[in-house]
């Protein structure tokens, strides 16, 4: 109980820049409640005056005709509040809905870039859309429903008490009766709704891989036992679903048949005749009371619906609310600015989510101004996560990262951003013209300067070929262009950027051969002159730079220049090794050919490369 | 006005029982006994006619106001007992089975319909047709097929009695139905054309926060977020800005519905009294009447709730329907058997489904058994399309594909599935045991089989150092697998599967070195003895072949070994050129 009515509080909380509209629109709704059985009390006691009489009411005296338009009147209004009801929660859920999509859309913009990632797309979207869509259709929806079933059952109670208090009490009677068999046929069985709940889970989980696997299944099973576990999970929800249904059939049904309004009808009628036999109930008392009388309980399935709304809507919202209070990346009080352009890593350790394994553990490097260090490891071996804390996607655990000696949680974000350009892996374009996507490194940027970085990106050439050349529509997420061109368009914008500092995380590795040899030209162009450290496992690519840093498990292992570290022998060497041996290799096909195993495992090849 | 833009009622009905399959029966005699209760309950209320007529008369009897009584309690015990029969339907759980029939029939459309159409889907949509739709579709089975019962019969039979009590006060009943057609079709029209709108506006959003998350690495860097983001600030204001102009359009038709039985009230008040004051009707008549019609007011304020379930299933059941009406690619007769393995296009043209253009023209060539065959290219040169038509991925417009001789189109799925293995980049692996993933429902396969299979990929190390070995769950390992690993537990599976034809398409492309060599060696293992055709994007890995194949704008332009092609000096040549070319970076 203590919990459901904290949910309800994190609903409100998340609802409140529109509370305006809710409380308008819930009042309404309680007036429109109060006004439709005030109207039916006053349709009764009008047909009591049809023949002859007068209608007294607040001290006046109405006749026939004054008292007929006095309802339609009172029908209007109802109507008028009614839909001014609905307007207001609607208005107010469509508020709602973009306040709550304009704030998280910025929160995820402060928060550590890291965490977008991690959570993916898919998700956040949800949020964003579905989440926030459904809190809307409560808002909507339910806001003038609760205002409205709020106040009816106990107007008519009032009035039902004043008409006659025999009344009121069967009326209530019914209901009690009703709930209390109930819940004597309630077999509530939490071990049973979790089962049911989370087979239901589990068929998600079910459909998704049964759609996902298919192009593996229909090669790889054969077919008189396919689907298996996709049917098992169908079973399995098909099972629990039935078995609580089973538990739940009984006090269901009674919930149903009390509901309806028919046995509370049919009382309150047999006891209004009995006291109208008796002389004790008028016409007018009689028809108030039999219209009346359902009232209570026909208030109570709308209630059930809500609650079902409320629930859906509850999950949503407390989805919402993780995503806005998520921690922001902390901003220096007192913010530097580097005035050179080395990189220093000091005693850097780092783990991802308070995971006990370390990602990093005690890396210390210096990159000098205007040098290339690559680095290079085992996959796993926290290259990338290098990578990844220089542009703040998640801060350190322990020690510093330092720019021109400064820490960079020490620097504004904006001078961080416009020292150093990272070219990832994931080349991402926008569905804008190709312009358009190199432009938004500089948004002042002439057209002369998108040019030279084109130019200088080796893509040049290829916007041009296109019939809309710099026009071009990249399409949705860049899908009209292959990777290796989405990856030169990345690097127009570094380029286009000219920062000192540029970061570089397995630019070539899904390059088709042709690009690669215009990307390695692009790259070239753009790490002139720039302090860079990049991420390669095309190891002959970066042979030459001026620092190798070899990484294994975390750390930090090996110093030095190709020559240097092939000498050491260790961690760098074995890596040269196996990407030689990778680099010769030929599908070796012919095995009846070759009968000694690893016979590419050749020599030559490898002294060709060192 | 567009007319019939919305599925009407009656195709609704039949496309409803048509989907309770073999509940059909069943379903059909709950809608009857709800039939029955709401009609029992109209007689109810219809029995305040004679009820008042008594109970006020200047000298009421006793005796007809207890049989009056006595008959309507009866009618209400009957109502009551139809209701709570007919609620059972659902009770017993048949809406499960239907729901339950439909996922299995889905499934089994989704086994077979041509991978083609499959892989046209996106993995969402087709997630929320097996789970939010079908559930959707079988709501109106439940408690709002009782409700649409209610709100027909139980007005049909109050103004069914009416007419002989007072012709003139039926007629003024009737006046809501005339009323209320009209106020349907267009409030389902609304709904239709807004909702047109809505999502028009809503799948732009879609799209906009989908590239604003994957673009914030880029957005972030050049202080293009939050309020600065002009696009998707405008995309949000835009949803809003059609909600709000819709709001009055779709809202007004809903109220005025509502107000529906307060006007014929008012109709009935207005022009009864006026007919008892002109004595031409009793007063107790007209004053039951208003009782009776006053009733209705709520049940009626829920045919809003009811009209939405009916867009609902609609949309629901179609999005099923369109699926379930897939046909599966067709085995032709006679049947065929492949006698060995030698593959052969015979001028192979193909489009993809709604596209013009050609991706494969006129292919022809063959590839003799046990050989291997490199198919080389620039992306989206159409290699990858030329091996997922040897596998029937989708028919082809003109010529022949044969393996063994036999057309393909005349073996079956099963016949030709079972002599192809792949191994794609992307590997596949389900959330069960390393075993299972490895054996997957080739229960044939020995342990000693599996065992060797294993050891031959390379996956015997690593899987002995998981926690539970061969039967570590995937999931509970999260993404403890690395690239190379899963991509040899890929290779294992086709180790077993020992199929005489093997597809590689550039398996270790998205491999880092240390996992390469490994999976090399795997693949090696792999590919021994049979007939290969791997798509490859590293020309050294592939000069070994037998023959290759190169390949542009769909068509094959060179075809020879390594030594002919660089001989030839042609497209071939350049791209080998190209590759060695590519030197160390110069800083």
């Amino acid at each position: 109980m203590a919990k459901s009515k904290q949910n309800k509080k994190g609903l409100w909380a998340i609802t409140k820049p529109v509370n305006k509209y809710i409380t308008g629109s819930m009042l309404l709704a309680m007036l429109q409640g109060v006004l439709m059985i005030l109207g039916i009390v006053l349709l009764a006691n009008i047909i009591g005056i049809i023949l002859e009489g007068e209608l007294q009411l607040l001290g006046l005296s109405l006749n026939f005709r004054q008292s007929f338009w006095l309802f339609t009147a009172v029908i209007i209004i109802t109507f008028i509040i009614r839909y001014y009801s609905f307007i207001f929660s609607h208005l107010g859920a469509f508020k709602l809905e973009t306040i709550l999509r304009k704030n998280l859309t910025s929160r995820l913009a402060e928060v550590p870039l890291g965490y977008v990632i991690t959570t993916g797309t898919g998700s956040l979207k949800k949020v964003i859309l579905d989440d926030i869509k459904s809190l809307h259709i409560f808002v909507a929806d339910s806001i003038p429903m609760i205002g409205k079933s709020a106040i009816t059952p106990i107007i008519s109670l009032i009035i039902m008490f004043a008409i006659d208090w025999r009344i009121a009490l069967v009326a209530i009677g019914v209901l009690i009766l009703g709930v209390i068999l109930m819940y004597s046929a309630t077999k509530d069985d939490a071990e049973h709704r979790q089962k049911y709940e989370q087979s239901q889970a589990g068929i998600n989980k079910a459909v998704i891989e049964f759609v996902q696997a298919m192009p593996v299944v229909r090669i790889f099973d054969d077919g008189s036992t396919s689907s298996k576990r996709y049917n098992a999970a169908l079973e399995r929800y098909k099972h629990y679903t039935k078995t609580w249904i089973n538990l739940t059939a009984i006090p269901g049904k009674i919930a149903l048949i009390i509901l309806s309004p028919l046995p509370t009808l049919l009382a309150v009628t047999g006891v209004s005749i009995l006291l109208v036999l008796s002389n004790q109930l008028s016409l007018s008392g009689f028809i108030a009371a039999v219209m009346i009388s359902t009232g209570l309980a026909e208030v109570l399935m709308p209630l059930m619906w809500f609650n079902k709304a409320l629930k859906k809507a509850h999950a949503s919202a407390v989805r919402i609310h993780e995503t806005n209070e998520l921690p922001v990346l902390a901003k220096p009080k007192v913010a530097k600015v580097p005035s050179s352009y080395d990189i220093t890593f000091k005693n850097v350790s780092f783990s991802y989510n308070n995971n006990h394994i370390q990602a990093l553990k005690n890396v210390n490097f210096t990159v000098s101004e205007k040098t290339t260090a690559a680095l290079v490891g085992p996959s796993g071996a926290g290259k990338s996560t290098v990578a990844r804390l220089i542009p703040r996607f998640w801060d350190v655990t322990e020690g510093a990262i330092c720019l021109g000696g400064v820490d960079i949680r020490d620097m504004d974000t904006n001078i961080l951003m416009d020292t150093v350009s990272f070219v990832f892996q994931e080349a991402f374009l926008f569905n804008d013209t190709l312009a358009a996507n190199i432009r938004i490194a500089k948004m002042n940027a002439a057209d002369d300067e998108i040019i030279k970085a084109a130019k200088a990106a080796q893509i040049h050439d290829f916007i041009m070929g296109l019939p809309d050349g710099y026009e071009t529509m990249a399409g949705d997420r860049g899908v009209n262009l292959s990777g290796g061109q989405k990856q030169r368009i990345t690097i127009a914008r570094a380029m286009l950027r000219d920062t000192p500092v540029i970061v570089l995380d397995e630019a070539t590795a899904f390059a088709d051969p042709e690009n690669e040899e215009e990307i390695v030209k692009a790259l070239a162009n753009l790490m002139r002159d720039k302090t860079v450290i990049v991420i390669a496992h095309k190891l002959a690519t970066i042979k030459d730079v001026d620092q190798i840093i070899a990484f294994e498990k975390g750390e930090a292992k090996e110093f030095g220049t190709h020559d240097e570290l092939l000498a050491l022998g260790g961690t760098y060497a074995s890596l040269w090794r196996n990407y030689t041996l990778a680099q010769n290799w030929n599908v070796h096909h012919k095995g009846v050919q070759d009968e000694k195993e690893n016979v590419y495992t050749s020599e030559a090849a490898l002294s060709t490369y060192c | 006005m567009k007319k019939k833009m919305y599925t009407p009622l009656k195709q609704l009905y039949q496309l409803t029982v048509k989907a309770t399959g073999e509940k059909k029966e069943l379903f059909l005699r709950s809608l009857r006994l709800f039939v029955i209760a709401y009609i029992a309950q109209g007689v109810v209320f219809a029995l305040f006619y004679p009820l008042l007529q008594q109970l006020f008369s200047p000298n009421p009897n006793q005796q007809q106001v207890m049989i009056i009584t006595g008959v309507m309690i009866s009618m209400g015990g009957v109502s009551l007992v139809a209701k709570w029969i007919a609620h059972g339907f659902d009770f017993s759980g048949n809406i499960v089975d239907i729901a339950h029939n439909l996922r299995t029939r889905l499934g089994q459309s989704l086994r077979e319909m041509p991978l083609e159409t499959l892989t046209a889907f996106k993995t969402g949509e087709l997630n929320a047709v097996f789970s939010n739709n079908v559930e959707e579709s079988v709501i109106a089975l439940g408690i709002v097929a009782s409700m649409i019962i209610e709100l027909i019969f139980v007005p049909l039979t109050i103004t069914v009695v009416t007419i002989f009590i007072d012709w003139r006060l039926a007629l003024l009943m009737m006046i809501m139905f005339p009323l209320a057609l009209p106020l349907y079709h267009k409030i389902r029209n609304i709904n239709v054309s807004e909702k047109t709108a809505f999502s028009k506006a809503n799948a732009q959003l879609e799209a906009g926060i989908i590239e604003y998350i994957q673009g914030l690495p880029v957005l972030r860097a050049v202080n293009r977020t939050g309020a600065n983001e002009q696009k998707l600030q405008s995309s949000i204001d835009d949803v809003r800005r059609i909600q709000v102009a819709g709001l009055s359009r779709t809202q007004l038709p809903y109220a005025v519905l509502g107000l529906m039985i307060e006007g014929v009230l008012l109709l009935l008040l207005f022009f009864g009294a006026s007919f008892v004051l002109g004595n031409s009707l009793q007063f107790l008549t007209l004053a039951a009447c208003l009782l009776i019609v006053a009733r209705l007011v709520e049940p009626m304020s829920l045919f809003v709730a009811v009209i939405n379930v009916f867009e609902m299933t609609d949309v629901a059941l179609n999005n099923i329907n369109n699926i379930l009406n897939i046909k599966p690619l067709k085995t032709l007769m006679p049947l065929e058997y492949a006698r060995g393995h030698e593959i052969s296009f015979d001028n192979v043209d193909f489009s993809y489904a709604g596209q013009k253009h050609r991706t494969i023209k006129d292919a022809s060539f063959q590839i003799r058994e046990k050989s291997m065959t490199a198919i080389v290219g620039h992306s989206g040169c159409g290699k990858t399309t030329l091996t997922k038509l040897l596998m029937r991925y989708a028919d082809i417009q003109k010529g022949s594909i044969r393996i063994g001789g036999a057309d393909i189109r005349h073996m079956s799925q099963i016949e030709l599935m079972k002599r192809i293995s792949v191994v794609f980049q992307d590997v596949y692996l389900f959330d069960d045991t390393v075993i299972n993933n490895i054996r997957m429902d080739n229960h044939h396969a020995t342990h000693d089989e599996v065992a060797a299979a294993v050891k031959a990929a390379h996956c015997d190390d690593f899987i002995n150092r998981l926690p539970a070995g061969y039967d570590t769950v995937i999931g509970d390992i999260g993404g403890t697998l690395s690239g190379g690993e899963r991509q040899r537990i890929s290779i294992a599976r086709a180790i077993l599967k020992q199929a005489p034809i093997v597809i590689l398409d550039e398996p270790t492309a998205a491999l880092d070195t240390e996992s390469e060599v490994l999976v090399q060696q795997a693949i090696d293992r792999l590919v021994k003895d049979k007939t290969v055709i791997v798509i490859a994007h590293r020309l050294s890995t592939i000069v070994g072949a037998d023959q290759i194949m190169v390949m542009d704008n769909g068509r094959i332009i060179e075809e020879g070994k390594h030594h002919q092609l660089i001989a030839l000096k042609g497209k071939y040549y350049e791209m080998w050129a190209a590759q060695q070319r590519v030197k160390p970076w110069s800083v």
